[in-house]
This record gives structure tokens, sequence and C-alpha cells, in this order.
């Protein structure tokens, strides 16, 4: 009996916590080195968002709904000057601040859906068929019967079926039904993963189950999960203005989004002479899924091996 | 005493296909041997012929339909996944794609470690990586820290041999290891397991199509045709003296760098 | 002294893209005379399938001919480029029409090529004969109909299996193919039926067949043989070498990194690595005595079957691995692996030696230097 095999036995199963960390340093450094162009765009958001979140907290900026007074009167109807970049509108309410705090929500609806239906997407996606069996056929049937499933008159009925519709519903709503796709594309690559020698030989290390799905199967479709996330980013922002633009948001005063500052407007929509109220919101809403399509297109990149750098 | 090792008792893979009209097709039928301690045992046949059925269900990555396999006088079943692996290990037969290609080499490595030996310090880790990369004859400062796709076929495959030699297994079980390496790498994978056979007294089961390779390294054959055995016995009775009229045509095809088919 | 079929000078072919330019084939030079069976053998990316699509005439869209010369039949299939950059476009423009024209009256007719992993080019949603109709338009340029107007310049004349055929009508040219397959030993069946029904030897010996309709003067065979069993293997060969005893084709190149198959059925061997051709030799002297280090190390790493008994001496194996192609050594390409090299290996790539004195084995290697 050699050395080795002689700690062996003397120490029996008691380890891996530490592995574990280890895996996820490892699994990070990957990921910052594969994904570089992502990274950078990523990092970039969240600048913004902190910008945004700081800006918000200038007492000027604070508050939405504050009805800005000139002198003794209120300054309703404004067009855009130094004291009020975009504008007021006839609740003497100042539209930049207004855009700000909209964006700022927006960008963390969209966070949020992206997290609740990339998850969704994996969970269905990449350990139903890795688990096999039952799960893998209850999978694929919850993933067909939404996909099949006419999302947007149904995210409407349900919208207002509610009275009182508060932000985290409509998010869960929008987010649990924007992923049948994803988990199918993900599930589809994941069958091919599955065959490979390279999940034997992590079996024959004696890695279980799940832990060979997140180390070894998820890395491989990294690149799939991001652009998933960024894409369902896009799509949360997009349908949460167009239900709360049909007034089928959340309509409380603590959370307003881009979509809320188009309904809150409505009356003003189309009207030449107040462009600056219900152009704006547009423009940013437009910028924001700009900034998505230029990180989902670097992805292109990424997938075609010929045009990734070698290392 | 020769010390038997593994023995594999009517082991047999049936697949059904189709739900209505339902057919049968066997991956292995009724396949029994054994291996003893330090023999290398060469299960030869022609491309469905099971050979790769029987390693899978050996290395536990298939379930039999039926049969037994008894490892040092216990059935395989009553072994936890992490004992039986510390016992028999594998090689594939494509080197790049036992990797995963999102990670380094020395990822299979430092796996199969942390498995075996994961209380042990990162400097003494080191330590037994080198020595163990150094006895399939590779230098740590050449493989380790680099992407698969950097090194050639038969590095691959030998540092994939490295990774199993961690687990200081009694069995390795190696499937066609040499078909997908250049010409002039083979002879290296088939000397180190000749060495390992002759040094540390491992049992090899190795898998081919090759018969030319199946008689420069074994100790025995078995020939298999469509999942069952047809011929099995010492290497030169087998591949000289063929009384099985399936080997006889088998070995008359074979291509030979010593005969000339006229 | 035999007629000479093909004469291949100095030609060079690089793998061109983003990758960078690869020297695939960098400079290699060779006769065959009618009646060869010769083998190119070498390790897998040493440059033998570049080296057989460059014979052709029309090598696949990454790989570009870059300079040398191939004479196929005394027919030139390659201009010259030339040196003056402003003419590239134009040079361009005429070697297009020249391979165009290499295609539709070389291939087939004079050379057959029969790619590598061929058994899956066979169209999976059309039957064999439909298959076979497609490529006759391709290389003939109408398409065999069943009845055509009886307008005499309608009909075209070619020369299918070695007999005259009128190239229009489809139930003559079919009757044509299907004798030429029973050559081959297919029945004549196979022709009704989807590539998935048959055989992975079958699909080769289809695919063989096409590429010998028209008897041409020299076959080039890649890799035919090596996605199959060892049995479907033999009677493989044994087709390539029925083709020659029954006058189909009468000299092939058959391109493989198997030497025991070589050894089968070649006459003449040529050894590549790294793109550079480092010997010429006859089958048995490449097989019994070697002369490139690089081959003796190739011959001495092979585990081949004994029939006779089990005296297997020690194999070896050459360590290290090829030089990369993307920016290939100066000197000769096997030095860093070569257990005899010398110090004039490293500066300059050496010239051929004939150290037996007479053409028929050259190598290119210092040691022979007289």
């Amino acid at each position: 009996m050699t050395f080795e095999k002689k700690i062996l036995l003397e120490k029996p199963e008691e380890q891996e916590r530490s592995s574990v960390s280890i895996m996820l340093r490892k699994v990070f450094q990957a990921i910052k080195l594969r994904y570089k162009t992502q990274f950078t765009l990523i990092m970039g958001l969240v600048v913004l968002v902190i910008i945004l979140e700081i800006l918000t907290k200038i007492p000027r900026l604070s508050d939405p709904f504050y009805s800005y007074k000139i002198g003794a009167s209120y300054a309703s109807n404004l067009p855009p000057s130094w004291d009020f970049w975009l504008g007021t509108d006839t609740g003497s309410h100042d539209i930049f601040v207004m855009i700000l705090h909209g964006t700022r929500n927006s960008i963390y609806f969209g966070i949020g859906c992206a997290l609740l239906s990339t998850t969704l997407a994996i969970l269905l996606g990449v350990f139903g068929p890795f688990v096999g069996g039952k799960a893998d056929t209850l999978s694929s049937f919850i993933t067909n019967i939404f996909m099949v499933f006419p999302q947007l008159p149904f995210i409407f009925f349900i919208a207002s079926l509610m009275k009182t519709r508060s932000w985290v519903t409509v998010m869960i709503i929008i987010g649990s039904f924007s992923w049948p796709w994803a988990a199918r594309s993900i599930r589809s690559q994941v069958l091919t993963l599955r065959e490979r020698n390279f999940i034997k030989v992590s079996k024959m290390s004696a890695l279980g189950n799940m832990r060979i799905a997140f180390s070894e199967v998820v890395p491989n479709v990294l690149t799939y999960i991001l652009l998933v996330f960024c894409i369902s980013f896009g799509i949360g922002i997009i349908t949460e203005a167009g239900i709360s633009m049909l007034g089928l948001g959340d309509q409380g005063q603590n959370f307003i989004t881009l979509g809320f500052v188009m309904w809150y407007h409505e009356p003003y929509n189309m009207s030449p002479h107040y462009y600056n109220i219900w152009i704006s919101p547009g423009i940013v809403l437009v910028l924001i899924y700009l900034v998505f399509f230029v990180i989902q297109s670097s992805f292109i990149n990424t997938f075609n091996p010929r045009t990734r750098e070698n290392k | 005493m020769v010390e038997e090792i593994i023995r594999i008792e009517n082991l047999t893979k049936r697949y059904i296909s189709g739900i209505i009209k339902q057919k049968e097709t066997y991956g292995a039928l009724d396949v029994s041997f054994d291996i003893k301690r330090g023999e290398i045992l060469s299960l030869v046949g022609e491309s469905g012929s099971g050979k790769s059925t029987v390693a899978n269900m050996i290395l536990r990555l298939l379930k039999p339909t039926m049969g037994n396999i008894i490892l040092l006088g216990k059935n395989i079943k009553e072994y936890k996944i992490k004992k039986y692996y510390e016992n028999v290990q594998g090689i594939f037969q494509d080197p790049y794609s036992s990797y995963n290609f999102f990670y380094k080499v020395d990822h299979v490595l430092n796996q199969a470690i942390s498995h075996s030996l994961s209380w042990v310090d990162i400097a003494e880790k080191e330590r037994i990586i080198s020595n163990t990369l150094e006895i399939v004859g590779l230098r740590g400062t050449e493989t380790l820290g680099r992407f698969p796709h950097q090194l050639s076929g038969g590095q691959l495959q030998r540092i994939l041999l490295a990774r199993c030699l961690l687990f200081k297994p009694r069995l390795l079980i190696a499937d066609e290891p040499t078909s997908m390496v250049d010409a002039c790498a083979r002879a290296e994978i088939l000397n180190l397991l000749k060495k390992l056979k002759d040094k540390s007294g491992i049992s090899v089961l190795f898998i081919t199509h090759d018969i030319g390779q199946a008689q420069y390294i074994s100790d025995r054959v078995i020939v298999m045709k469509k999942g069952e055995i047809v011929e099995r016995g010492p290497t030169n009775d087998v591949f000289l003296n063929p009384k099985n009229d399936y080997t006889q045509n088998l070995l008359a095809s074979v291509p030979s760098i010593y005969r000339k088919w006229a | 002294m035999a007629e000479l079929v093909l004469k291949v000078e100095d030609i060079k072919g690089y793998y061109k893209g983003s990758f960078g330019t690869v020297h695939a084939v960098d400079g290699v030079t060779f006769d065959i005379y009618k009646g060869d069976i010769l083998a190119i053998a070498g390790e897998s990316g040493c440059g033998k399938s570049s080296l057989a699509e460059l014979l052709t005439g029309s090598p696949m869209p990454m790989l570009h001919y870059e300079s040398g010369q191939v004479t196929v039949n005394e027919i030139p299939i390659y201009i010259p480029k030339p040196e003056d950059k402003s003419k590239l476009g134009k040079w361009r423009k005429e070697q297009e029409k020249l391979s165009n024209q290499t295609r539709k009256d070389v291939l087939c007719k004079i050379i057959g090529y029969v790619p590598q992993s061929s058994q899956d080019s066979l169209n999976p949603v059309k039957k064999i004969r439909k298959f076979i109709l497609d490529v006759m338009k391709q290389r003939v340029g109408t398409k065999p109909k069943k009845q055509i107007k009886r307008s005499k310049e309608d009909i075209k004349y070619d020369t299918l299996d070695g007999q005259k055929v009128r190239i229009n009508f489809k139930e003559e040219v079919l009757t044509r193919v299907r004798e030429h397959l029973e050559k081959l030993g297919l029945s004549g069946d196979v022709l009704g039926r989807y590539p998935h029904e048959l055989s992975g030897g079958m699909k080769q010996r289809i695919v063989i067949g096409i590429s010998t309709l028209w008897n041409p003067l020299i076959l080039i065979a890649d890799e035919p043989t090596s996605a199959l069993d060892v049995t479907t293997q033999k009677i493989l060969i044994e087709t390539f070498m029925h083709l020659r005893e029954m006058g189909i084709v009468e000299t092939i190149v058959y391109i493989s990194h198997d030497i025991p198959t070589l050894a089968q059925i070649c006459n003449k061997c040529i050894v590549m690595y790294a793109g550079k051709l480092v010997e010429f030799n006859s089958m048995d002297n490449i097989i019994h005595s070697p002369l490139h280090p690089y081959s003796q190390g190739l011959i001495h790493s092979i585990a081949s079957f004994n029939p006779d008994g089990s005296a297997e001496t020690d194999l070896n194996s050459i360590p290290g691995r090829p030089p990369n192609l993307r920016d290939p050594p100066e000197g000769c390409r096997f030095y860093d692996r070569c257990n005899q090299r010398m110090d004039i290996c490293k500066e300059e790539y050496p010239p051929f030696f004939s150290p037996n004195g007479n053409d028929s084995s050259r190598v290119a290697c210092w040691l022979y230097k007289k």
C-alpha cells in the first residue's frame, strides 16, 4: 500500500467545502477571460445604475411627484429650460426627474425579469435533461406547454384580473412567461453535451450529477445563458413599458417606470405642442434597447470560433 | 498466487426500440470473463461488436440488463461509487472530447485529486501531480496551464492516463485509446500501458479493433462479434491458430506489413 | 519507359483565413507514370489531403494555389501566379476560368477523385439513381431525359465505361451505370435505394463507381477505407485491384495514414511530413529499408499484425510534435524530432539525394549527401 492510499484510509469522507469556492473562483476567471466584450458592457451598465442611484438620492431630484414652483406660482407646462431640462407637465412635475426615476426602475425591473426567466430556463433546460428520466419528460412537457401559450393576451388577462398590482407581481408575470424558447435551445445544447466524454470522465471522478451539471455543463452553455439574460432583459423592459402604458402596470407612485411615465402623460400624447413630454421616455426606452442589441450582437464573436481570439 | 481482480458473469445489455412494434437488439449478450492481477486482456472486434458497451458497463456508465460484475470478490452493486472508482478507471477513444474545452488541462487532474486527496496541501498536490506526469513521460512545465487545443492527441491521452493513476486503480479500462492519436505517438501509449502492467501490477482491459496492437500488447485475447464472445484464449493461440470461422476470416483480412494478399 | 500521366512540379498551396496563412503543401515534386499505384503516406495534418485537392485543380475554398504546376496528361491545370501585384486580379479571373474548364474536361474524365469520408457525400434524401443523374448533369451539361425530341443536334455522345452512349438518354445511361457498378461487385438494384439503406462499404464502392464512370486515366482516392471495418476494408482494397485488372483505371494515387493497407496494393510510396515530401521510394523499400529518419520512425512505430508469430520487436515512437505550419522553420522540418540531426539541418532545407544511384528512390535528408 502506498503512502497516499494510507492517508486516504485514515481520513474518511470529509472534504469539499474549500473545493467549491475554488471552483467558483475558477468559473469566474474563465468567464472574465472568455467574455471580455460582454464583461465591459455589463460593467458599463452597472456603473450607469450606480450613477442613477446616486442622482436620485440628491434632494432636488429625489421626488418625481414634487410640484415645483417659480416664485409663488406653480411651474406647470413649461418647455425645456435650464431649470427644467425636459420641461414640466400640468402637475408641475419635472419630466427629467420622472425619467431619471423611470429609467432606474425600468433597469431594475429588467434585471429582475431576466434573472427570473433565466433561472427558470436553466432549471428546465440544463437540469431536466441532465438528471434524465421522469424529470426530463416533465421539464420538456412544461416547456412545450408554455411555448404554445399565447403569452401577451394572457399577461393582459392576468394583469386586468388583479385589483391591486405591485411591480413585483407584474415582474413575476412577465418573467415567468418569457423563458420557454430559451429553455428549449439550452436543452438542445445540453443534450449534445451530455454524451461527450468529459462528462464520463467527471462521473469517473465520482462527482455528483448536480455538481457535474453546474461545473461542467453550465460553463459550456454559458454563452447561451448570457445571451438569454440579455434578450430577456430587453423583452422585460419593453413588455413592462407596454403593459404600463396601457394602464395595467403598477399604479402606485413609489415605483415609476418609463412605461408609467408614458401612461401618466397619456393626454399629451402626439400633441406637437408638448413633444418634450411624450417623446423623451420613448427615446430613453429605445436607447436602453439599443444597448442590449449591441450586447447581443457582440455574442456572435463569442459563438463563432473562427472570429474568437486565439488564446 | 494469481489474484483475480474482476469477474464478469453473463453480462447482457438489451436495447428495446419502438413503441408498438418492439424490436430487441443486444449490445452485449451473455459475456463472461475474468481479469487477473497484472494482466492485459484485449477485447477485439469490429465496430458494433459490443466492446465499448462492455467497457461502459464495467465503468458503471451504463446499467446492464442482466448479469453480475464482481470486483475483488464483491458485487459492484455493493460498492459506493467513490470507492468503486478508486479501483476501476478508464480512458476513452477521443482524447479531445474527454476535456472540457472551457478549462485548462489541469482541471481533470484537480478533479481527480480533489476526490482522492482533498486534504493534502497545495504544494503536496503539485508534487503528486508532477510525479504522476513523470510516470507517463510528460513534464509539468510543458503541459500544465494550457488549454486542450494547444496539446497533441498523444499528450492529452497521456494526461488522462495520469489522471487515472492518481486514483491508484487496480483495473484500467482503455477503450480504443490509440485510434485518434497520430500514428507515431501510438507506440508511446502502448508501451506505457505495458510499463504500468509490469511495474505497478495494474490490470488492463484493452479494447481495440486493431489486431496488430492487440497482438503487441496483450496476454490474453477475447474476440467479439455482435455482442457475443466467439473466441478466447492466450494471444498466440487465438492469433496464430484461430479455431472459429469468424476469427479466421477476420485475421485473414487484416492488412499487415509482413505479408501481401497476392 | 512508361508513359507520364501526372507531373507535379514544386506545387505550393496555402490555407488562408483569419487564422493566418498555413503552409499546408509547401513545394512537392513528383511524377506518376502509367500503371503506378502510388501511396501517399504521412500523419494527419501533413498535407496529404491538401495535396490531393490541389491535384484535382479545384481545391476547397480555404486552400489557395500558390505556385508550381500540375500537368495531367500534358494539360496544365494552373496558370503561374504573376509577380506583379497589379496583375493579380486578371490572373485570378483567368485561373477561375481554367478551373471551371478543368472541372468539366479533366475531372472524372481524366482524373477521378474520391474525397475523404466520401461515403457521407451521397445525398441522403435522393436515391442513388437520381444522384448519379445529377452528377451527369454537372459533368456533361445536360440532364439525361426519358425522351427527347428527335432533332439531331440534341443528341450528345460521350464515352461511359469505355463504350459510346447517347448521354441524353436516361435509359441508355443508366444501363451503362448499372453494368459499371456490377463490375465493382454491386448488384444493379442499388440504384433504386437511398444511401441509409446501404452499408458503409457499399456506399464507398458507389462513390468509387461514380468517380470511375468515364474510365479516368488516374484515380485519386483519399482515405477510402479509414472509416471501415477490416473485413469491409479488404473487400474494398480488392475492388481497387479489380479496377486495374478490368482496365477501368490503370493508375491510382492512394492516400492513407495506414501503412499496412498501403503495403497491400501500392508499388511506390511518397512520405510527407509537415507539407514537404521527405521520401520517394518503392513500397517495399519504405517498409524494409526506409531512408529518411522520419520514415524510419514511422515504420518502427506501427504495431502490425504478424500472422507468423508474435516475435514483435519493441515499438518506438517519435517524440515531440510537428512544427507549426503557420510559421514553418527554415531548415529541415523534422529537425526538432530527429535523432540523427546535424548542424546543417537547422540552416538549410535539404535537396533530394538518390543514395541508390537511380531516380527511383529520392530522399530529402542531409545524411545522404555524398
